[in-house]
């Protein structure tokens, strides 16, 4: 109808050019080219083809060009013809065909309105590894309708490493549902696209990959793990989270998670690591080389962690302070203390603090502390204001110093430890249980003592300790003070630091109860200036099946 | 039905963390890289894809789920990577039926029989909350178990065994490096418990538990069976030889040829080839020997709270025999032994010093 409408249009015109160009004799000049195109869907969606169909008058040559520009509307084309195209762009499309001859150049154009499309992909906010679980994808216009008529075929994809993802399918009526698994722990995505037409895609909400529940991994907050970016604030923001949701699990990758701050740990959440602690670094420096869920802490302002709050715990994590001083030097940078336990029913476990100054504060009771390396070069553990039971089982102060960095001991600062370093400060303690509890190389084993702070009645402590093996010290235990019934220790060894130990236990005056201590068979080895057990300066010391 | 496994599966995951919740088995399952765990379809392929994806994310947990893993091959478990079990262990086996065949754990079958299953190689390498089982070894009806090559080799400092269980294993763990730690296991190796070596550092064993677990995983089996008579003349719980201050904590066994073997290492390219430690609290119950010293590194072995009880004609609950590289040196402070003992329960030491104090011996005719 349009094509024969214009063709009458032009022929009126054309023979009223030749009445005004007069001159007797002389041809006609060549007529201009005409051209007419035409599209046969005006509107489609996109990713579909539309067919152009086109002829011309007086043309001897076309050349097609597209606004915005289309690939595949382009160049020579012949002066008449049909031909497919589908328009990367959205929007409308103007497709023009100009076509010259001797007699100038004319042209045709036609214009296409593409509807964009995109895909919604709805999967589970969180899913157990390797589980599998349904997910829909919807073709959507720009308004959100789904679109029935997509018929592309669909790719998928995923940011984890290890996906397993349908195969390449298409949809029903604009729509479907497929089964997936992921399987690494973290937050994934999973995203559609159209296989012709890569513009047309969608990504999922971020699915939670985890393997327990109220799991809070610290990359889902932000967290690098690169050992270089300060993730202090993505951390606190998992805290946060976790806190906000009535408790859980704060979980830290086998990555090196540098920070500034410290934390504060409320009721019930746990700082933990994905793999089995405690750690050993031997030749291994924990600031350059992930073998362990790692923090590396460099606040001198306060301790690292308060745990505050009845369950509030720390699992399976490696502590190490990349800016404490090397091996070779000869006194360490103070630090606070790396943990500080201040509310009953706290625990640290399974873990590791390597170039600590001071490692682990208890100041209250019914705390646990468990399976513990402890490399500190002043104070391992410090318990005070301890007003009810406690537990220390399991733990291993050592060089791990010299481990860092492979040196051979004894180092230049081991010589400060030496002189300086105490594995156990003990001050108000009622009941303190002490089992396994391994030492190499310090000052002193144990410090039974009175608190500093004078406020509290009895300001010293008792306890049991059993399993206690103080090698190459100074001196084993130092006893100034002890609440009644007083410590016994069964199975207790003690070993002189060479030309060093002074006395294997020693009861010291000036305490504020005089000490009484039990010791019940171990063994004493080494040399001792003072003799191994020498007399009591105040209180009472009873030792027997002592080899 | 599959929904429903998958639901059973997903809450024992879940059972496995209580409030507050400990994510120390959170990683990557088997089944997500096609580990069937059916008992029969060979596992292995799928199972070092799993090692190997968490080795190139730098570290993590490779989790088994209850069922059992059929293998044919072995691993090398790089550092920062753990194998574990989706429940906590140490699983046991006591009337539950065969391991082979009834799945109460996440359960590693075995059946290599040329290199050791699994070589913990690199710091932090683990395996935790696991159930290593035999099914091609010999029913206990037999007179000689079948040679396996260890269970599991720690050749690296920093590594761990814990909370997990071998049952019909032949030798189970050889602990070839110092900074080891093997933790909560229960033991069911025919020859070798636990093998050390090589160890220039400290190595911590506690609560190890070495039983007939043979016998106890078929209900009603009576006690002893035939081949706890071949375990009865050869089955040695822990054998140590170069191991520089070893420390061992709530060692308990039954029903073996010796509890413990301290000894030359048959490596003699070391110096000293022998080691030290200390030990306590532990139960050598039903054993020919119950410790066996041939040589001892400087200050010795120190023992805590021993207790020692003969069976199938016991010969002596310590003895120091002569021929090893530094003549022994034993302490025993604490603890009893009873039974009938042929050679005398502490016989006078054919090399080296023994010192026994504060021993009770009861239950004596």
């Amino acid at each position: 109808m349009k094509k024969s409408w214009l063709f009458l249009f032009l022929a009126p015109s054309l023979s009223l050019l030749n009445a005004c160009g007069g001159g007797g004799g002389t041809p006609p000049p060549p007529s201009a080219p005409r051209v007419t195109i035409a599209a046969a869907s005006g509107s489609i969606t996109q990713g579909q083809a539309v067919t152009l169909t086109w002829s011309s008058a007086n043309a001897t040559s076309c050349t097609a060009s597209a606004s915005p520009s289309e690939s595949d509307w382009s160049g020579t084309h012949a002066t008449s013809g049909s031909q497919s195209v589908t328009p990367a762009s959205t929007g409308t499309i103007n497709y023009t065909l100009m076509c010259s001859g001797a007699g100038g150049s004319g042209s045709g154009a036609v214009s296409v309105t593409v509807t964009p499309i995109h895909f919604s992909v709805n999967g589970p906010t969180f899913t157990p590894s390797g589980t599998s679980f349904n997910f829909t994808v919807t073709a959507l216009d720009a308004s959100n309708s789904t679109v029935t008529s997509y018929s592309g075929t669909l790719h998928f994809t995923s940011t984890d490493p290890h996906p397993q993802l349908p195969a390449d399918s298409t949809l029903v009526s604009g729509s479907k549902v497929f089964s997936a698994k992921l399987t690494t722990a973290g937050s994934q995505t999973i995203t559609a696209t159209d296989k012709a037409t890569p513009a047309i895609t969608g990504s999922s909400n971020s699915i939670n990959v985890g393997v327990l529940a109220d799991a809070f991994p610290v990359e889902i907050f932000g967290a690098k793990g690169d050992g270089k970016t300060d993730d202090t604030a993505a951390i606190q923001n998992a805290i946060n989270a976790a806190a906000g949701a009535g408790g859980g699990s704060v979980v830290f990758k086998v990555a090196r998670y540098f920070t500034t701050g410290g934390f504060v740990v409320p009721a019930e959440v746990v700082l933990c690591g994905t793999i089995e602690g405690p750690f050993d670094v031997a030749g291994v420096n924990p600031a350059v080389t992930a073998i362990a869920p790692t923090l590396l802490v460099t606040n001198t302002s306060g301790p690292f962690l308060t745990l505050r709050g009845i369950g509030a715990g720390v699992a399976d994590l490696l502590f190490h302070y990349p800016n404490q001083v090397k091996t070779s030097a000869s006194a360490p940078i103070v630090y606070p203390y790396t943990i500080a336990q201040v509310s009953p029913g706290a625990k640290v476990v399974r873990s590791t603090v390597t170039n600590a100054y001071n490692f682990l504060d208890i100041e209250v009771g019914d705390t646990m502390d468990q399976d513990l390396f402890i490399g500190a070069f002043n104070i391992g553990v410090n318990i005070d204001h301890t007003a009810s039971f406690m537990t220390l089982h399991n733990l291993h102060n050592d060089v791990f110093w010299d481990e860092v960095e492979s040196a051979s001991y004894p180092t230049a600062i081991d010589t400060w430890v030496l002189n300086h370093g105490t594995a156990l400060v003990v001050g108000r303690m009622d009941s303190v249980e002490v089992q396994d509890f391994f030492v190499f190389s310090r000052f002193a084993g144990m410090l039974l003592t009175d608190s500093a702070d004078t406020a509290q009645n009895p300001t010293c402590g008792y306890g049991k300790g059993s399993d206690i093996n103080l090698e190459t010290v100074q001196y084993g235990i130092i006893v100034t003070a002890s609440n009644s019934p007083g410590f016994e220790f069964t199975n207790l060894q003690v070993a002189a630091a060479p030309g060093l130990g002074q006395a294997a236990v020693q009861l010291k005056a000036g305490g504020t109860i005089p000490p009484d201590v039990l010791i019940n068979g171990g063994s004493v080895r080494g040399t001792w200036a003072l003799g191994a057990l020498p007399t009591p300066a105040a209180g009472h010391l009873t030792v027997v099946n002592m080899i | 039905m599959k929904t429903t496994l998958a639901i059973a599966l997903f809450w024992i995951l879940y059972a496995s963390c209580g409030i507050p919740a400990e994510a120390v088995c959170a990683g990557t399952s088997v089944s997500a890289f096609g580990a069937k765990g059916d008992g029969q379809t060979d596992d292995t392929a799928a199972i070092q894809s799993a090692i190997s994806a968490a080795a190139a994310a730098g570290g993590g947990s490779v989790v088994f789920n209850v069922a059992r893993y059929f293998t044919t091959g072995s691993f090398v478990v790089p550092a920062a990577v753990v194998l574990c079990g989706a429940i906590e262990g140490p699983p046991d086996v006591d009337g539950v039926g065969d391991p082979a065949l009834v799945a109460v754990a996440p359960t590693l079958l075995v059946t290599n029989t040329s290199v050791p299953f699994i070589t913990l190689q690199g710091p932090g390498a683990a395996v935790t909350d696991l159930l290593f089982h035999y099914p091609k070894q010999v029913g206990v009806s037999a007179s000689a178990p079948n040679v396996y090559p260890y269970t599991i080799v720690a050749s690296s400092p920093g590594t761990k065994v814990v909370r997990s269980t071998a049952s019909n294993a032949y030798n189970f763990l050889d602990i070839e490096s110092g900074r080891v730690i093997a933790q909560d296991l229960f033991i069911g190796a025919f020859n070798i418990g636990v093998n050390i070596d090589h160890a220039h550092d400290h190595v911590t064993l506690r609560n190890l538990n070495h039983s007939v677990f043979w016998d106890t995983y078929l209900p009603g089996q009576p006690y002893p069976s035939p081949i706890d008579t071949w375990v009865q003349s050869h089955g040695i719980a822990l054998v140590v030889n170069r191991a520089d201050s070893l420390e061992v904590n709530d060692f308990k066994l039954f029903a073996r040829f010796a509890g413990m073997l301290l000894t030359d290492s048959p490596d003699t390219t070391q110096n000293p080839r022998c080691g030290y430690g200390t030990v306590s609290d532990i139960d050598l119950d039903t054993v020919q020997y119950g410790i066996i010293a041939t040589a001892s590194n400087s200050p010795g072995y120190e023992f805590t709270n021993a207790v020692i009880g003969s069976g199938f004609g016991g010969q002596a609950a310590v003895q120091l025999k002569a021929g090893g590289s530094i003549a022994p040196d034993v302490l025993i402070n604490g603890g009893s032994e009873r039974g009938i003992w042929a050679l005398g329960a502490f016989p006078a030491p054919a090399a080296g010093h023994m010192t026994v104090v504060n021993i009770i011996g009861f239950n004596l005719p």
